[in-house]
């Protein structure tokens, strides 16, 4: 009984599987990405490496435009701006970030979900960024060239320092010529655009004639792609207007057509302009016009809470336009009014007849011309075959019982298209994908039964395609993912799983090991009772040194555990130094780092004046000792914490071979923390997150050793060590605590009650310790404030601000943990079930640190549960193991999947990526260029940064003001680190420019104005100070998000704020 | 030593009691003694595990007879009753399964205060949007941190208008769009959301406290017992997220029939949705698309007239809309989504005159509000900024003494910006006034605030 259970689990895990790569296949319901090729080169600024390059082409138009589109591909990012007036933008933004998140032409992201784990500013990993330029983004000209001179200007940042471009596009004028826009030397480019007057660089009269022409430059790294086709943009406008003869506004109009396609189209698009509001349906299905604005209540359509509905599922609206044309209508609806929309309709789209249908909507608005639509629309079959239509004669207008009017052609005064997006039918991909899911039940019934009679394998193709699954889920936030979209890609995966079922059935069964219904029997069977054959291939799977008999390499199969440890341990060093002395500090860096260097200098953690930076001072002792020893530099400061990362891969491979008895497992668990890519980022970083999940660490296996698996009093007072460790190098780590306490209530063996006193006493004094660390760090590290500002320092409160980061660490950003965590959870009945005391244990201590990490500390961020990330990892290859214990080889292709979800060749193209704001870089600039008499500005908290970097920095400007990080002294306030004085407000801004000549002011454009691109976010703080930099002050250099403004009084240009004339 | 044997769950070490005297085990053959029987002979560990369940029952004592989950004028939702009796009862059970299941029917507590009170989770979440907008990063604390010193908040702008309430993500998409982001979606439809930490009292802290105390330290702790109580607990959560699902299909279906012009179905499915998820009868939004559909239909319901006060504002008639929902807002029930959404308006209207320099103006409706809806942060923050420029000091102290009421409901720490805020106005109502002493004293007391 319990064998056919286990045959029918294992038939429909696999035909889900196989149903659901069947249907990816087949019937995506969603973009499909295919190879495409500009046919322009890719452009740079001449001269230095830089962040960011302005790019700019005049182009002079000899009469009216009839369609004008451009393709842009920049790396890393690009706004496009014609006429001064910003068009399209994909801002730069972090790699933990979904791809595209940002991009303003919403219609073209490939996913338009919500990320897994929703965060303003995400921690970041060592990570390289997205190569958006892979999938250019289209845009359509035509509504913002006019005859005479124009202006095309796309800034591009990188955070490569190596901006390039590539553009592709053509402007077809109504005379019939056709201008090529292609990126070329005729395009000028300069890495800083230089002032001139009060003109912005991307105005038409800005003389940009002195640029220097743009350089053609290799290509970026890999294949260009596209979503959408591109004659929806390059194709000039088909349709005609159409009107309903005796047209009323108050009533609701119906047009309708045939439109017969002779095969299956593999590429569809439609085009619609209306002057009001319309339903448009396909074959019965309603095609959703893009929203009019959330919270309209004229808004007929429902809008609850729908994010996009313009993309997605559509509604099934049988007959619902023809039927109801009389029918009482919700509100009157202006919504669609002077709409362009573009639509992707291959998958409502059918061979032979469809139906289209539109219906204008009514209005009250007496002023309104009278209600016209146009159409065009084109299928591409898979032969390569066009069909198209246009709105023209032989239309239907149903509301009045009569032909169409058409009244010419639309061809001009359009508004601007704007692509909305694939419309797709909920009930037509329920329908596909439940007929190819019984199909493949009824496949994969009779693939078992063959499968069973031939003692095949079925579980490799399981694992396969779970694997693939898994990569899939984890990929979907990044640009990854875009390999899934191709046609063809579950198909590939499909003919791989077949192909390892097959195998598994054909090859003899001497060579596989197969034994009869290997998968009914083999988590049954004992090793011992197992085929020789097999024996031997799952031992050298297990350890492939055992394979070896001869005496010479003996010594090699006893010690290859240490050879493979050396080298993950050196892979971890090196992963980790590699960019140590290239990136830049972030503002927390440049605190220790100040404290640090104080404690070298002085023995003390003095910030400023009276301010000591007390906290985790056995991070900043230790810290401060090495640079005392080695002279401060960067490495000095940033090597003790490759140093832990290093020690913390050590100390994984002891959990997962002493604790849980698998060498294995150790080792795949330091190769993997080695390559995660938040712990090799944060793993050379001047804080003490490293040091103190070294220490978390020891603290848990000192506590296994001591209270699970052995109970020495040695390893209890050793754990006491370490987690008085962890402590002094994080003060937040006392959280720890809690978890302790509860291992030691379930697993702690009694001992005689001198030694628990004994215990007891030595705990106590490290508490007491750890208290007055705590009065030391409220008394000495902070200041009496001036005001209460609504940011909050994290510190040791009972809260539930935010339920759901008890889940956090499972996914993190960019769905990092996902595939592992779902591994780690599928497996967790067969942990409990083992009742292994080490893993019991452990479980207990992740469970509850996340609790209580969650709960007594406020604050949201992912460092504080990184202690845990060890314990997860190690727990969840435990998991895999345990999952396939009776198949080591399946379980190394799960976690090889797991490896694959977190992108691994990231991490090693991100050397020569900013990971950080490039502050560095911006404060270099201003030491190099700064005179005697120059005052300095920089944007908080980044005082201590322009404090170590330059020496001297005289105002902090505070936009909003965060009161934690000042006080008040003589009647100013002055920032906490550097003495800087805050400037919190527009007025005083200006103050300080009319008193200096000249005026550095550098400004982290991510922490203070918000406004990355052209446009202003007035909804942020620091709005009007951001025009007013812009405006008055010229800039002089740019890196990763930093850009340096000079106020110079001498040039002349500025004596007054006053602007008007 | 006393003998030893095996853990059969834990495999770890479990102590016997040896023996003891007769009256020891008399002692410890009563129930409710049992906690203390591994005193004499566990060890350390068996006394923590001992104390922890001293402690364990000691919580659920006491969350037996404290507030659970309070909102400022709403009574205490009535499923909490059942709730108090479950951990009365938890005290006197000793058995593994029974306290996993108490640990589990507490975290099933805010679905059940959706589903049995949403009122009163509606309130709880009006009260958080007001705060959320006054300390978001472009809220008005936020934006004011330039202004208010410098000019004693005379430019101060109140930049945000209140949106409409929403207690949960309304379930609009279907099991076919599916996807893990979805996860923290389903979170919230739990009732794991702002709204329910924020107003969460000390009760249900201690219960879920001495629940997990008397659950982990239960003499028969073992991972057999923990995977039946995660597969149950998984199986009450899915269980628990069907209405969702059903009101998703639901909505999606009265929005069909709204799009084909049949809108009494509509209107009938719509009510069918609330009645399956009473919580989305509490949703601004909802409430307002339902006031479409009866405005269509020509009724003269509170929905309906809400509707069209909002489309006189629209077209522009702003004096008539206003005298409209001023009209509605006199009889509207107290603490109900009708009177949420005209205070809404009516709060948005003062907003834009006070920031048009209407001072008088929207003195008056920031009053008609508060009268309305006393405890609304947001009015009672604008009305203070309002009285500092008509120089009405006097309604300062009252205003500030409400606020602090009002906050004494949110557990958010970042009250005290707010705060600390209104205890700035009233430093300058005393400089104002000559008494500069008592100034400085408040001037003070804005930074002493407890966290």
């Amino acid at each position: 009984m319990s064998i056919r259970i286990r045959l029918a689990a294992v038939t429909l895990v696999l035909a889900g599987l196989v149903a659901y790569a069947a249907c990816r296949w087949w019937f995506p319901f969603r973009a499909v990405v295919r190879p495409w090729r500009m046919n322009a080169e890719w452009i740079a600024a001449p001269g230095a490496s830089s962040s960011s390059s302005s790019f700019r082409r005049v182009v002079t138009l000899p009469g009216e435009v009839r369609n004008a589109w451009i393709a842009i591909a920049g790396a890393d990012s690009f706004e496009l701006s014609v006429n001064g007036r910003t068009v399209s933008s994909l801002p730069l933004t972090r790699a933990t970030l979904p791809f595209q998140r940002s991009l303003s032409d919403r219609g073209q992201q490939v996913r338009a979900g919500p990320p897994m784990l929703p965060r303003q500013r995400p921690r970041e990993y060592q990570w390289s960024g997205f190569r958006s330029w892979r999938l250019p983004i289209f845009v359509d000209l035509t509504r913002d060239l006019a005859p005479g001179r124009n202006v095309l200007c796309i800034a591009v940042a990188s955070r490569t320092g190596s901006p390039r471009l590539c553009v592709e596009g053509e402007i077809e004028m109504r005379s019939g010529a056709v201008i090529p826009v292609r990126s070329g030397s005729e395009w000028k480019a300069a890495a800083i655009p230089p002032r001139a007057g009060d003109l912005d660089w991307t105005q038409t009269n800005y003389p940009g004639e002195d640029w220097a022409r743009a350089a053609p430059v290799a290509p970026p790294r890999g294949e260009m792609l596209r979503t959408i086709e591109p004659g929806i943009f390059r194709e000039p406008f088909a349709g005609h207007w159409l009107r309903a003869p005796m047209a009323a506004a108050e009533r609701p109009l119906l047009f309708e057509t045939s439109w017969r396609i002779d095969g299956r189209p593999g590429e569809a698009w439609l085009r619609l302009v209306a002057n009001r509001g319309y339903d448009l349906a396909i074959n019965g299905r309603s095609v959703r016009p893009p929203p009019g604005g959330a919270g309209k209540l004229r808004d007929g359509v429902w809008l609850l809470d729908s994010p996009d509905p313009r993309r997605g599922e559509t509604d099934e609206v049988e007959s619902i336009l023809e039927e109801e044309s009389g029918a009482t209508r919700l509100v009157e609806d202006d919504r669609g009014v002077a709409a362009f929309d573009l639509y992707d309709v291959r998958w409502l789209l059918q061979r032979g007849e469809n139906r289209i249908v539109v219906r204008l909507h009514p209005t009250k608005e007496s002023l309104h011309w009278e209600p016209q639509f146009a159409l065009d629309a084109k299928a591409i079959r898979a032969d390569g075959w066009v069909d198209r239509i246009a709105s023209g004669p032989g239309w239907r207008c149903d509301g009045v019982g009569s032909e169409a009017i058409v009244t010419g052609a639309a061809d001009s005064d359009l508004p601007r298209k704007i692509y909305a997006g694939l419309a797709w039918n909920a009930a037509d991909k329920f329908r596909s994908w439940l007929v190819t899911a019984l199909g493949v039940l009824c496949v994969v019934i009779g693939a078992v039964v063959i499968a069973v009679r031939r003692s095949a394998v079925l579980l490799v193709p399981i694992v396969l395609l779970s694997s693939a699954v898994l990569i899939e889920s984890a990929w979907v936030e990044r640009e990854e993912s875009l390999l899934f979209l191709t046609a063809n890609a579950w198909g590939w995966i499909l003919a791989c799983a077949a192909l390892s079922a097959l195998l598994g059935a054909f090859i003899p069964k001497t060579e596989l090991g197969s034994t009869k219904n290997t998968i009914l029997t083999k988590t049954e069977e004992s090793e011992s009772e197992a085929p020789l054959a097999r024996r031997v291939s799952l031992s050298a799977v297990t350890n492939p040194f055992r394979v070896f008999r001869g005496p010479s390499i003996a010594a090699l199969r006893a010690q290859w555990p240490r050879f493979a440890l050396c080298w993950i341990l050196l892979l971890c060093a090196w992963l980790r130094a590699r960019a140590l002395d290239s990136q830049p500090l972030d503002p927390d860096e440049y605190a220790s780092a100040q404290a640090i260097l104080s404690i070298a200098r002085t023995g003390a953690p003095q910030l400023f004046d009276t301010v000591f930076y007390t906290r985790s001072p056995l991070y900043h002792y230790l810290v401060g000792g090495i640079v005392a020893l080695f002279g401060e530099n960067i490495w000095a400061l940033r090597l003790p914490s490759v140093f832990f990362g290093v020690a913390t891969a050590a100390l994984l491979y002891l959990f997962g071979a002493r604790l849980l008895r698998s060498r294995w497992t150790g080792l795949a668990a330091a190769a993997l923390f080695a390559i995660h890519p938040f712990a090799a980022f944060s793993g050379y970083l001047v804080r003490f997150y490293q040091q103190q999940q070294f220490f978390a660490l020891l603290t848990v296996y000192f506590f296994c050793r001591g209270f699970v698996v052995g109970q020495g009093m040695r390893e209890r007072y050793l754990m006491l060590a370490a987690f008085f460790a962890t402590v002094l190098s994080q003060e937040l780590s006392l959280t720890i605590g809690f978890s302790l306490l509860l291992g030691y209530v379930l697993f702690a063996e009694r001992k005689a009650w001198q030694s628990e006193a004994r215990f007891a006493v030595a705990a106590g004094c490290v508490l007491v310790l750890v208290f007055l660390d705590l009065v030391i760090f409220q008394t000495r590290c902070l200041t009496r404030v001036d005001g209460i500002s609504p940011s909050l320092e994290p510190t040791l409160t009972l809260n539930l601000e935010s339920p759901s980061n008890l889940l956090m660490l499972f996914m993190v950003f960019s769905r990092l943990h996902l595939a592992l965590s779902i591994l780690l959870l599928v497996s967790l009945p067969l942990l409990l079930r083992q009742r292994d005391r080490a893993a019991l244990a452990l479980l207990a201590i992740l469970f509850s640190g996340i609790v209580v990490t969650t709960i007594f500390v406020t604050g949201s961020g992912l460092r504080y549960h990184y202690w845990l990330i060890p314990l997860w990892l190690v727990l969840g290859i435990h998991g895999v193991r345990t999952l396939t214990a009776r198949q080591p080889a399946l379980g190394a292709l799960l976690i090889a999947a797991v490896v694959l979800t977190w992108s691994p060749w990231r991490l090693f193209d991100s050397f020569d990526t900013k990971i950080q704001t490039d502050s560095t870089a911006a404060l270099a600039y201003v030491r190099r260029n700064a005179r005697a008499g120059d005052a300095i500005m920089v944007s908080a908290p980044h005082t201590q940064s322009a404090l170590l970097e330059i020496g001297r920095i005289d105002y902090d400007l505070a936009i909003p003001l965060l009161h934690d990080f000042f006080y008040r002294k003589d009647g100013r306030l002055i920032d906490r680190n550097a003495g800087a004085e805050a400037i919190r407000n527009l007025d005083m801004l200006q103050e300080k420019c009319a008193a200096h000549e000249r005026l550095w002011v550098l400004i982290n454009r991510e922490d203070l104005l918000r406004s990355p691109g052209q446009d202003i976010r007035w909804s942020f703080p620091g709005a009007r100070t951001d025009l007013f930099l812009r405006t008055n002050l010229e800039l002089m250099f740019r890196s990763y998000l930093w850009d340096v403004f000079l106020w110079d009084a001498a040039t002349g240009r500025f004596h007054t704020f006053r602007r008007a004339r | 030593m006393k003998p030893r044997i095996p853990n059969p769950e834990l495999g770890s070490t479990e102590y016997t009691e040896g023996e003891n005297p007769e009256w020891v085990r008399t002692f410890f053959s009563f129930r409710v003694f049992r906690v203390f029987r591994g005193l004499t002979s566990g060890g350390l560990p068996r006394l923590l595990a001992a104390a922890g369940r001293v402690a364990g029952v000691a919580c659920l004592a006491i969350a037996a007879l404290s507030h659970w989950f309070l909102v400022p004028g709403a009574i205490e939702p009535g499923v909490t009753w059942i709730f108090r009796g479950l951990c009365v009862a938890a005290v006197v059970t000793t058995r593994f399964t029974r306290r996993g299941a108490l640990l589990l029917a507490l975290l099933l507590y805010p679905s059940a205060i959706l589903h049995t009170s949403p009122g009163v989770a509606a309130g709880a979440a009006w009260l958080w949007h007001q705060h959320d907008q006054l300390t978001g990063y472009a809220g008005d604390i936020f934006t004011s941190q330039e202004m208010r010193d410098a000019t004693w908040q005379q430019r101060i702008v109140v930049c945000d208008t209140p949106i409409p309430n929403r207690i949960i993500p309304l379930p609009v998409w279907s099991a076919g769009s599916f996807e893990w982001s979805r996860f923290f979606e389903i979170a919230d439809w739990l009732g794991f959301s702002a709204w329910f930490s924020q107003c969460l009292a000390r009760g249900w802290v201690l219960a879920m406290a001495g629940a997990a105390l008397l659950f982990l330290t239960a003499p028969s702790f073992g991972s057999r017992s923990i995977a039946r109580c995660l597969v149950a607990a998984s199986v009450v959560f899915a269980l628990a997220t069907l209405p969702f699902f059903l009101c998703g299909h639901l909505l999606a279906r009265a929005r069909d029939l709204s799009q084909r012009g049949h809108l009494t179905e509509a209107l009938t499915t719509l009510d069918r949705a609330a009645r399956v998820l009473p919580a989305i009868g509490e949703d601004g939004a909802f409430f307002l698309q339902r006031g479409a559909l009866e405005n269509a239909l020509h009724f003269t319901t509170p929905a309906a007239e809400l509707f069209r006060a909002r489309q006189l504002e629209e077209d522009g008639d702003r004096q008539q809309a206003q005298a409209a929902m001023l009209a509605a807002l006199r009889v509207a029930e107290p603490g109900g989504v009708r009177q949420r959404e005209l205070v809404r308006s009516l709060l948005a209207d003062a907003i834009d005159a006070l920031n048009s320099g209407q001072t008088h103006s929207a003195i008056a409706s920031l009053e008609s509000v508060l009268n309305a809806d006393p405890c609304n942060l947001k009015a009672n923050y604008a009305l203070q900024i309002a009285c500092v420029r008509a120089g009405r000091l006097e309604a300062l102290r009252p205003l500030a003494a409400r606020m602090r009421e009002t906050y004494r409901f949110l557990n958010t720490p970042m009250k005290r910006s707010v705060l600390a805020a209104a205890h700035e106005h009233l430093a300058f109502a005393e400089l104002e006034n000559g008494a500069s002493a008592a100034a400085l004293a408040e001037w003070r007391n804005s930074k002493r605030l407890p966290r």
